[in-house]
């Protein structure tokens, strides 16, 4: 794990903490998302409304491959250390699309206490067509005693 | 409703629930036990069990207030996308804290796009715990205008 600033300062600009291939985002996920985010929006689920709004089929939540982002981030550097995370939703994730992630050290900054990590995060789909372009931010303490 | 910047929404307050913890993990394959079972949280060095860094979100005061800012802005489900989500964490929060959100229309702009115009309105909400900010949450929605000429 990226715990204390040392481990952080270690990291190259650049390096990636991997390309993870995702199984195929299921239509009950995709419902369920909708219940866990309180989301009422037909378009998720709805067939006949989803082609109403000019799409191909209904649609998948960008949410997915940014929590599949961010839970892969707190894997990485543990959950206290997140301390910002976004995402630009540029491409509709589509019923039962494989995902692909990958998350790249951007560039380390000094800061009081400890140093500040940026990473870029990006999913696509097997074809290489962009579902999600986002960032994050984690914070590495020079004394980091506490886990989690 | 129209969507001018500044518009606010109604404060809503609500406790965080253990079986929505769970009904985002199924959602998204999370298999961390940090976020259900205590004493995994508790060996990890949490006071209490987290919450995944994408379980707020601005739509719980749907269901408590009554009022969707998305559909009280007069947007149509047809014409609308999520475009985007931010969060800025604060402060570690934990299952069964009690929270209250503040949502805000923070920006509006308007441009033309290859098939009409685009609106992009961004919805900020700020939440605390014992009146002290833990979390803010953006969400970004882009919204088809239309042609000029239809």
């Amino acid at each position: 794990m990226i715990a204390d600033a040392r481990a952080a300062r270690a990291l190259a600009a650049g390096s990636s903490l991997g390309r993870m291939e995702h199984a195929p985002v299921s239509r009950v996920e995709i419902a369920w998302y909708m219940v866990a985010s309180y989301d009422r929006n037909p378009i998720h689920v709805d067939e006949p409304f989803a082609k109403s709004a000019g799409l191909p089929s209904v649609v998948g939540q960008g949410m997915i491959p940014l929590g599949y982002l961010a839970s892969r981030l707190v894997a990485a550097v543990g959950h206290r250390r997140l301390r910002g995370l976004g995402g630009d939703f540029i491409g509709s994730v589509l019923p039962d699309e494989a995902l692909v992630t990958e998350i790249l050290l951007e560039d380390a900054s000094e800061r009081e206490g400890g140093v500040e990590l940026r990473w870029k995060l990006a999913a696509e789909n097997a074809a290489g067509a962009v579902r999600l372009r986002g960032w994050a931010r984690t914070f590495h303490e020079d004394s980091d005693a506490v886990r989690g | 409703m129209t969507a001018a910047p500044g518009t606010r929404f109604d404060d809503f307050t609500f406790r965080i629930e253990s079986s929505k913890v769970d009904e985002l993990c199924f959602a998204l394959r999370e298999r961390n036990p940090e976020y259900r079972d205590a004493r995994s949280a508790a060996a990890a060095g949490h006071r209490g069990m987290p919450v995944p860094p994408t379980f707020l979100n601005s739509s719980i005061q749907s269901s408590i207030t009554g009022v969707n800012p998305v559909d009280a802005l007069g947007i149509s489900r047809r014409r609308a996308l999520h475009a985007g989500q931010e969060y800025e964490y604060l402060a570690p929060i934990y299952v069964g804290d009690v929270l209250t959100g503040t949502t805000t229309l923070t920006e509006v702009s308007e441009k033309e796009g290859r098939s009409g115009g685009l609106r992009f309105l961004t919805l900020e909400t700020r939440f605390r715990r014992d009146g002290v900010e833990v979390a803010v949450v953006r969400n970004r929605v882009v919204e088809r205008l239309g042609r000029a000429d239809a």
